[in-house]
């Protein structure tokens, strides 16, 4: 009888997924900092993070990574090289990380769906940068999608070309 | 209704009844362990309780390396480690915790020290960010029938040194074995039994309206509320009804299991942060803060407080009542569960009762909301809705 034989199976990559993932990630943080700049809430959200504040998103197990933080006062996209940060939300999946990003999910249904890890001070940090992300998805994301991932739209006091325009030519 | 995704763990061994206590030494040995450390407080020392659980181990191979029993009643990571210090001098290899809440939480801390190797413990806040299985075995007696935390995954220390109140979520806190014998709650006082039996009855009540309810945590929920209508009254009336203790221990567990898999909602973000600004009792803020936070919820989720009508008030009720009026009846039965309980046993029924002042809702709603609780609550809430639901509740 022949020697049954077992090789190792290697899953491979999306590369699809990770490019659009990195892509969204680019955008996602342009668009915060946008919305930082102009967005009073948003503003005062970040206010009460200390100088050299830095957070990261990423999607484990090797990014595609987005870096926030807060540099001379602004809150600001500081590119996606993974760096120490006081708050790094690690998504599990890069699906899992497609659909917050994509808006097909909302961030309160991903964390209830345990989607996501979140490393560093829950309070002091975690639950502001939720509430700013509420407002930044509600800027970006057509109201369509922004009404069906949020409980309640917040209300918004720029208009989304002017947060649009802010995000892709820093206009 | 079926959630498109969910996820669900409760590996705690549960030991209930009587006699409970006599079984650890087996449970120890199957775990590998023979010299426990037991983390409790002094006045679970002086009462008796302590002694009660190691007269219990007596005629084994057990040996307790240390009684640490220096645990206030807010855990912090000073005192972890400490504890975890006469943990590593004694030599031990497994935790024994006897308390309430911070005695656990505490205890769960000593546990990320010791597996970690690291007494930075504030390195380990957040959310299902712990990768090492814990390294020793973790038995769980809890002495209060509210808190839930022998089977939950959550545990809440503070850093004095900067004021603050830190969260730490991971399967790896889950005990391996919780002890239930009602010998260990029958000296808690009428008022702290209703008080506590609260809590446990808010845990299940925002488990099951969460969103991150599913079917199995909605069991937990189910079953916790019907045995907390069925028992709280009876062991507010006679702290010796050993079965009511029992009963009101396993709620208590059930509903630790049911928020532990869907976390908790408005009434737990509001009354974390009466806990911290105004010094309210936990269960106390429940009492308070459950009939508004339910009825801040109704028009979100109906539905849920219709089906919750039927464990906390009873078939016939359930019956009887309209299908289009059982949610807003659920909320009427939780107020007249509060208003026995108050005549009974004198539990507060006002934010104003236990010492919260005017003054202090702003401070209280700007740290409700940064509770993660905010979260998992069907309905957004603002700062401002936190105030409305204060001034309610005054």
């Amino acid at each position: 009888m022949a020697e049954k034989r077992y090789e190792d199976i290697v899953p491979g990559q999306k590369p699809l997924k990770t490019m659009l993932a990195r892509a969204v990630f680019w955008f996602l943080g342009r668009g915060f900092q946008a919305a930082a700049a102009l967005d009073s809430k948003v503003r005062e959200e970040t206010a009460g993070w200390p100088e050299q504040f830095t957070m990261v998103m990423k999607i484990e197990p090797r990014g595609p990574v987005m870096v926030m933080g807060k540099r001379k006062g602004e809150f600001v996209y500081l590119g996606s090289k993974e760096v120490e940060a006081h708050l790094a939300v690690s998504f599990k999946s890069i699906d899992a990380a497609l659909k917050v990003l994509l808006g097909l999910s909302g961030i309160d249904q991903s964390f209830a769906e345990h989607r996501f890890s979140m490393k560093g001070d829950i309070i002091a940090y975690g639950m502001p940068l939720t509430r700013c992300l509420y407002r930044v998805e509600a800027y970006l994301f057509p109201p369509f999608i922004a009404r069906r991932i949020l409980k309640k739209m917040p209300e918004k006091e720029r208009g989304m070309l002017r947060i649009y325009l802010k995000t892709l030519f820093n206009l | 209704m079926i959630p498109s995704y969910y996820e669900f763990l409760n590996s705690v061994k549960i030991l209930s009844g009587k006699l409970a206590l006599d079984n650890i030494p087996h449970e120890l040995s199957s775990l590998g362990a023979k010299r426990p450390i037991i983390l409790t407080n002094d006045i679970l020392v002086e009462i008796g309780l302590v002694k009660t659980a190691v007269d219990a181990l007596k005629g084994s191979d057990i040996v307790i390396g240390a009684v640490y029993g220096s645990i206030p009643i807010d855990s912090s990571v000073k005192v972890v480690n400490e504890a975890a210090g006469v943990y590593r001098d004694k030599n031990c290899d497994s935790i024994i915790a006897i308390g309430g809440g911070s005695v656990i939480d505490t205890a769960k801390g000593v546990s990320v020290v010791i597996t970690e190797n690291d007494d930075n413990l504030m390195k380990y806040a957040g959310a299902e960010i712990l990768k090492k299985r814990r390294a020793m075995p973790f038995i769980v007696i809890p002495t209060t029938a509210g808190t839930g935390s022998e089977v939950t995954m959550v545990a809440v220390i503070a850093d004095p040194d900067r004021n603050v109140k830190m969260e730490f979520l991971s399967y790896n806190l889950l005990p391996d074995v919780a002890v239930l014998d009602p010998r260990m709650t029958r000296s808690l006082p009428a008022r702290a039994s209703a008080s506590t039996g609260m809590d446990a009855l808010s845990h299940a009540v925002e488990a099951y309206t969460g969103i991150q309810k599913n079917p199995l945590s909605d069991a937990y929920a189910f079953a916790a509320i019907k045995l907390t209508r069925e028992y709280l009254l009876r062991v507010v009336e006679n702290g010796n009804d050993e079965e009511a203790r029992l009963a009101m221990a396993n709620a208590s567990l059930m509903a630790g299991a049911a928020f532990s898999n869907s976390m908790v909602g408005i009434v737990h973000a509001i009354g974390h942060a009466c806990g911290g600004v105004a010094h309210v009792a936990h269960g106390d803020a429940m009492t308070i803060l459950l009939p508004h936070g339910m009825e801040y919820n109704l028009d979100a989720v109906p539905g849920y407080y219709s089906d919750l009508l039927l464990p906390l008030a009873g078939p016939e009720v359930y019956a009887a009542t309209p299908s289009g009026e059982r949610a807003a009846r659920s909320v009427s039965a939780v107020r007249e569960l509060i208003t026995l309980l108050n005549s009974r046993c004198g539990l507060p029924t006002r934010l104003r009762d236990v010492g919260v002042q005017e003054k202090d809702f702003e401070r209280i709603a700007k740290t409700a909301i940064n509770d993660g609780a905010v979260v998992m609550n069907p309905r957004a809430i603002a700062l401002e809705d936190v105030l409305t639901v204060l001034r309610k509740a005054y």
